[in-house]
């Protein structure tokens, strides 16, 4: 379980994020949801501990953030962040197989071959694997950085906006992977999604966050009501309901 | 041609270009004075290609920017700094310049303790990376204003003598420094070689290397020192060449076309010892030792850079 205790951020004075007290379940997606600039992927970054924070503490399986070496935790939780470059020569192929870089530390088994391509197949990128990263098309190079995330293995795995630059099929095809990781395999996922209908259809938990507070957490049926939406981001919700799952509509 | 071929074709190519260095045109008559004396010339390039060109791959690996090198700390303009000063306050015959030894203690020390203070100062304020390196070229800038103004206060006898050091040239290297620094650089080279995985996750940029679980800031604070090390030997040694680490690094880079630093470091440093020694012969045989080798390979250098910005652009 990863524990948020009482987190706060500030770059110079502005505060980010205030006083954020959270649980992460296990073996769930969890999605954050909030306006832009509600701190979301500040929140996210600093679980996997990319950025610093003020204070407070993140506790991941019993263990503090700080307290944990850093190879080990990258065996244990992963994290894809929005944007994806590199101006490195390297091949599809290449940036998936760094996936088992924690776990070999670039000495590839054979196991580990069969780990990347089974990630290649996945994301179907396997048929074009010795092509460049820079030949690609926004959606491809996506691919191919979730293919690499797959093949680190980890029990968390964190995107901060996963289906930017996606096309349709895409979307749908990465939220059901996302879903088969959870349910076949007992990954937790962590996600950043702008699309309400995306974290209400896939997700089993939501965290809502506004101006850098949490404003709640719940299941879904929980937070997708048009009052708390409302309130969440400042216009009006109609809230159907299709096949068990709530739909929002909101223009 | 496979990656490997590559690197050894550069290979040959770079013992080719020694064996030039060390017997092109020999005067077979005092041939034992003249090998010791061309020995002693190939092993500072040698000592320069590794020095310039494992630095300018680490950097480059560190800051994610193909374009820059570690000159912009501006140590090139504190060593010009420090030799104008020393011929300016106390002499231009002052042990300090003249005894080649002692010259280059003197620099290598002031470098690497000033390096090490800007890393300590940077780092204790600020996380970034950016910050360093801007401080770096404001140093940089204020130690070239300060070298141009004392420039000006000198006499013309000690600006001839000053002006040896502005160019980086391997005709006055001394042999007995020469060993200890080969093994100094050798073993850093192996030590950076031998953690060359933990490059190519570095070179993937902050976020992927935390991701993969690398201790970043320990990484990056131990590559820099190394990049200062080196840095300050090659300058220390043989002078400011501005331009090689660019050139190299990026000759390799197009010629291989990979991120491996498992044949990018040998490739880099193969094509700085086969541009060290052509440029080398050409100033030599071609022009007379009138032209220093730094102008050669600036010349060379600026004409890459300028290119490869165009290219950039146009793409």
């Amino acid at each position: 379980m990863i524990q948020v205790n009482h987190i706060t951020k500030a770059y110079s004075k502005k505060q980010v994020l205030q006083n954020v007290t959270l649980n992460i379940p296990n073996n769930k997606i969890t999605t954050i949801i909030g306006p832009n600039g509600a701190g979301k992927s500040t929140l996210l970054g600093i679980i996997a501990r990319l950025l610093t924070h003020q204070s407070g503490q993140i506790i991941i399986d019993e263990t503090q953030l700080i307290d944990w070496n850093s190879l080990d935790l990258a065996k244990k939780l992963s994290i894809l962040k929005q944007s994806n470059s590199t101006n490195i020569k390297i091949t599809i192929f290449e940036i998936v197989s760094f996936g088992r870089y924690p776990h070999t530390k670039g000495k590839l088994t054979k196991q580990d071959h069969q780990k990347i391509i089974e990630a290649l197949k996945f994301v179907d990128l396997y048929d074009i694997k010795d092509k460049y990263i820079d030949q690609l098309s926004g959606g491809q190079k996506q691919r191919a950085f979730i293919a690499a995330l797959l093949a680190q293995d980890t029990d968390y795995i964190m995107l901060d906006e996963p289906l930017n630059n996606l096309d349709m099929k895409y979307m749908v095809e990465t939220m059901q992977l996302l879903r088969k990781l959870v349910d076949q395999k007992n990954k937790t996922i962590v996600l950043v999604l702008h699309d309400i209908n995306f974290a209400a259809s896939y997700s089993d938990y939501l965290i809502a966050l506004k101006d850098g507070r949490l404003v709640r957490e719940g299941g879904v049926d929980e937070i997708v009501s048009s009052k708390l939406l409302k309130e969440i981001y400042d216009i009006e919700f109609e809230i159907i309901q299709k096949n068990n799952k709530p739909m929002c509509l909101y223009y | 041609m496979s990656i490997k071929k590559k690197v050894l074709l550069l290979g040959i190519l770079a013992a080719i270009s020694i064996i030039f260095v060390l017997f092109f045109d020999i005067n077979f008559e005092i041939f034992n004075y003249a090998i010791k004396k061309r020995g002693i010339k190939a092993s500072g390039i040698i000592i320069t290609a590794i020095s310039i060109g494992s630095s300018t791959v680490l950097f480059q690996t560190i800051t994610n920017n193909r374009i820059i090198t570690p000159s912009i700390f501006g140590l090139d303009s504190l060593y010009l700094l420090i030799q104008v000063l020393v011929i300016f306050l106390i002499s231009p015959t002052s042990q300090l310049v003249t005894n080649a030894n002692l010259n280059f203690v003197l620099n290598f020390s002031i470098l690497v303790i000033f390096g090490i203070g800007l890393f300590k100062i940077m780092f204790a304020r600020f996380d970034g990376l950016f910050q360093l390196l801007l401080s770096g070229i404001i140093f940089s800038t204020l130690f070239q204003s300060m070298v141009s103004v004392i420039q000006m206060l000198l006499d013309p006898a000690s600006f001839e003598y000053y002006q040896s050091f502005m160019f980086a040239s391997f005709n006055n290297l001394n042999e007995n420094l020469l060993w200890i620094l080969i093994l100094i650089v050798l073993s850093i080279f192996i030590f950076i070689f031998s953690r060359h995985q933990k490059l190519d996750v570095l070179a993937l940029g902050k976020d992927s290397a935390i991701n993969l679980g690398l201790d970043y800031q320990k990484e990056v604070l131990l590559n820099l020192t190394l990049v200062l090390i080196l840095t300050a030997v090659s300058t220390a040694l043989v002078g400011p060449i501005t331009f090689l680490g660019f050139l190299i690094v990026n000759l390799g880079l197009t010629f291989l076309n990979t991120y491996k630093h498992q044949y990018l470091l040998p490739a880099v440093i193969l094509f700085g010892i086969f541009i060290l020694s052509f440029g080398h012969i050409l100033t030599e045989q071609l022009f007379g030792v009138g032209v220093p080798i730094s102008i050669v390979i600036n010349l060379i250098g600026g004409i890459y850079f300028i290119t490869l910005l165009i290219q950039e652009n146009l793409t």
